[in-house]
């Protein structure tokens, strides 16, 4: 199998003990891990139902019909199965390296190995997963192997492999053709979308929108570098937009307190643009390992399940 | 060297260079494509022209590394004016009397004067003409000394002690007389001659002050006049007559009257005949005038010879005897200016200095050129 460079078989290790359960009940494939809406005969006990011919007498309580009271039914959650999508940002600006002191270490790279890791954290799971890029180029293209979802190891293998030949595209794609790219996400899942958010408010608003539309459970991951973060250029600087080629002069003293402004600005928009929809946002630096930055978002994502009651 | 010196003015010139260097990078428009663009304020523009200085921590850094080595190579000292406070070093004559300098044994700050400054329980130096003259000494001890030492000299107060210039020192000298050490006069035997030379012979004139030197230079105190023939007065020192014209009467004619040498053919008067090395055969012409007179022998040993005792043993022409003076006569001026007090060297914690500044300046430039480098 071809694997990404980055997903190393240590990265792979550490997120061994990793799991990703929606945060509201599913209505999806029985013999899963996630909560389902459906219930049925079961240990874990959820409510009665009168016996009605046919019934597995196992499931019947035997204590209720020995006191002489009416047979019934003891009905439990029913677990379900769910697909996993994972949406990838290719457009350029995923070509920026994390670090300087990793400049063979792309916020691409960053993504890739996250998508690897969750797409084998589903496949641990029993769920369906696939992935689909996202840029102006590919949106409306046709499907490959690997955004059609699956289960199996064979297609885990079909999907980390096209992961490994992902190049960053040109330019982040306009909101139409966005919203004909996510139609293709199933109606109900869970949907894990990787991006710089490098873009237009109304860009972003739209694709939050999309993504949380239906009964998706969506985590949005914004990967920034270091760079981005501290703004950690010195002096007079000519920045080159790695997407439009838009150039802009300024100094790195004077131009620092605004662009830390409209940064944070900019984060804080995204965030209630996700929040809003029900989705979860978190940023990380693309320098970290993929379980690094899946761990904190994934517990939290858990405690998010248990106050609504589903642990 | 001082930082008053050409070198050192360069040395804190190329503080600028640093300087110069960061206020260089500062104008410079570094390239950088990024993704953030649109975050990017464009006002206010651009500073290209203002003088800040970037990454100022390296540059204070650089300049502090060239300042230390500027002082490195200045040989920068420290003194300590206060340095000896209450401590008198004894410095004593090697001429002294033996029984004084017995006084004086149990001084373990008490030092021969002579060059090294040996203890006084070392042996004596040697005294005489070749030796260095006590204020010679006392000068050199006054340049190693440290500020506040107190000196006390030791040592005969006769004019043979003191050189031919009083020395200038950085601190009074309280002088305390004591007598001569027999046999150690320390006198020198003063050779007083005459020249009398006409012009046709002034070559030969010239090759007789030649001789005159190889005497000075070999420790002997000649006196050497010039006369003329024309106008002979009253030799009354050994005199070298080239001349044409006869010796004048009453010169050399007798065992008291002044020694004439010369190399003319006149037998009656006398005259001192040298061999092809210079020695003196006996009294008579001498042969080979051109010559340089050996001096050697002026200075047979054990005994003298026949020169020696021609020019130097005669009770006209010995030296006067040493005339005591009084010791503050002898004292040198004081001038705390005059001689710098001892330093001590700060090379050794400069070269440590000048190793760790450019340790860090090396990390600190590496840390800085990699986040420059960025992409």
């Amino acid at each position: 199998m071809t694997r990404p460079r980055e997903w190393t078989a240590d990265a792979r290790a550490r997120a061994r003990d990793l799991h990703w359960l929606a945060r509201r009940a599913v209505r999806g494939d029985p013999f899963g891990r996630h909560p389902g809406r459906d219930v049925g005969p079961g240990i874990e006990f959820s409510q009665y139902r009168p016996y009605e011919p046919g019934d597995d007498a196992r499931w019947l309580d035997w204590q209720r019909l020995a006191r002489g009271q009416d047979p019934l039914i003891r009905l439990a959650p029913r677990e379900a199965r769910v697909t996993v999508s994972v949406v990838l940002d290719t457009s350029g600006s995923m070509a920026e390296p994390a670090s300087v002191a990793t400049p063979d270490w792309t916020r691409m790279d960053c993504a890739r190995a996250l998508a690897a890791t969750v797409l084998a954290i589903a496949r641990r799971q029993g769920d369906a997963f696939h992935w689909l890029r996202l840029d102006a180029v590919t949106a409306g293209a046709a499907l490959s192997g690997h955004a059609t979802p699956g289960h199996s190891d064979a297609h885990l293998a079909t999907c980390v492999a096209a992961l490994s030949d992902l190049v960053p595209a040109r330019e982040w794609p306009p909101v139409h053709t966005l919203r004909d790219a996510l139609q293709r996400l199933p109606k109900a899942g869970l949907v894990l979308m990787i991006s710089d958010f490098i873009a237009d408010s109304p860009a972003t608003d739209a694709l939050a929108g999309v993504l949380s539309a239906g009964r998706r459970d969506v985590i949005a991951l914004q990967i920034l570098t270091r760079d981005e973060v501290d703004f950690g250029y010195r002096g007079n600087v000519e920045f080159v937009d790695r997407e439009t080629g838009e150039r802009r002069r300024a100094h790195s003293d004077a131009a620092r307190a605004a662009y830390l402004e409209n940064l944070a600005r900019a984060r804080r928009q995204l965030r209630r643009a996700f929040l809003r929809r029900g989705a979860a946002f978190e940023s990380v630096l693309a320098e970290q390992s993929p379980d690094d930055i899946l761990r904190p978002v994934l517990h939290a994502y858990q405690r998010a399940r248990a106050a609504r009651g589903l642990e | 060297m001082t930082l008053g010196w050409p070198q050192a003015l360069l040395g804190l010139l190329a503080l600028a260079l640093p300087l110069w260097i960061h206020l260089r990078r500062q104008r410079q428009i570094a390239q950088h494509v990024v993704s953030i663009t649109r975050y990017v304020d464009t006002s206010p523009p651009p500073r290209r022209w203002q003088y800040i200085i970037e990454h100022p921590g390296l540059m204070v850094l650089r300049m502090a590394l060239i300042a230390a080595v500027t002082l490195w190579l200045a040989d920068l000292r420290l003194t300590d004016p206060k340095g000896g406070a209450g401590t008198t070093w004894t410095l004593v004559s090697p001429r002294t009397h033996a029984g004084r300098v017995a006084q004086l044994a149990n001084d373990d700050r008490a030092f021969w004067l002579a060059p090294g400054r040996p203890r006084l329980s070392e042996t004596r130096p040697a005294s005489g003409p070749d030796a260095i003259t006590t204020w010679d000494a006392l000068w050199a001890a006054d340049r190693a000394a440290p500020a506040a030492v107190q000196f006390v000299v030791v040592g005969p107060a006769t004019v043979a002690e003191i050189g031919e210039c009083r020395p200038v020192l950085s601190r009074p000298v309280r002088w305390i007389d004591a007598p001569v050490e027999p046999g150690n006069t320390g006198a020198t035997p003063a050779l007083r001659l005459a020249l009398v030379a006409d012009a046709a012979r002034d070559r030969d004139a010239r090759r007789v002050l030649a001789v005159v030197d190889a005497w000075r230079d070999a420790g002997l105190n000649v006196a050497l006049t010039r006369e003329t023939p024309d106008a002979t007065p009253t030799i009354d020192r050994p005199t070298i007559w080239l001349s044409q014209q006869p010796v004048p009467a009453g010169i050399g004619t007798s065992d008291d009257a002044p020694v004439v040498i010369t190399d003319t053919a006149d037998e009656s008067a006398p005259v001192f005949r040298l061999d092809r090395n210079g020695q003196v055969l006996a009294r008579g012409r001498i042969a080979e005038g051109r010559r340089v007179l050996g001096v050697a022998g002026l200075r047979d040993d054990p005994a003298p010879g026949p020169l020696f005792e021609l020019l130097f043993e005669r009770e006209a022409w010995r030296p006067p005897p040493e005339a005591p003076i009084e010791p503050a006569f002898l004292a040198p001026a004081v001038d705390k200016t005059a001689a710098p007090p001892p330093t001590r060297s700060l090379a050794a914690p400069l070269v440590w200095l000048i190793l760790l500044l450019a340790a860090a300046e090396r990390a600190l430039a590496s840390a800085t050129l990699t986040v420059r480098s960025a992409p």
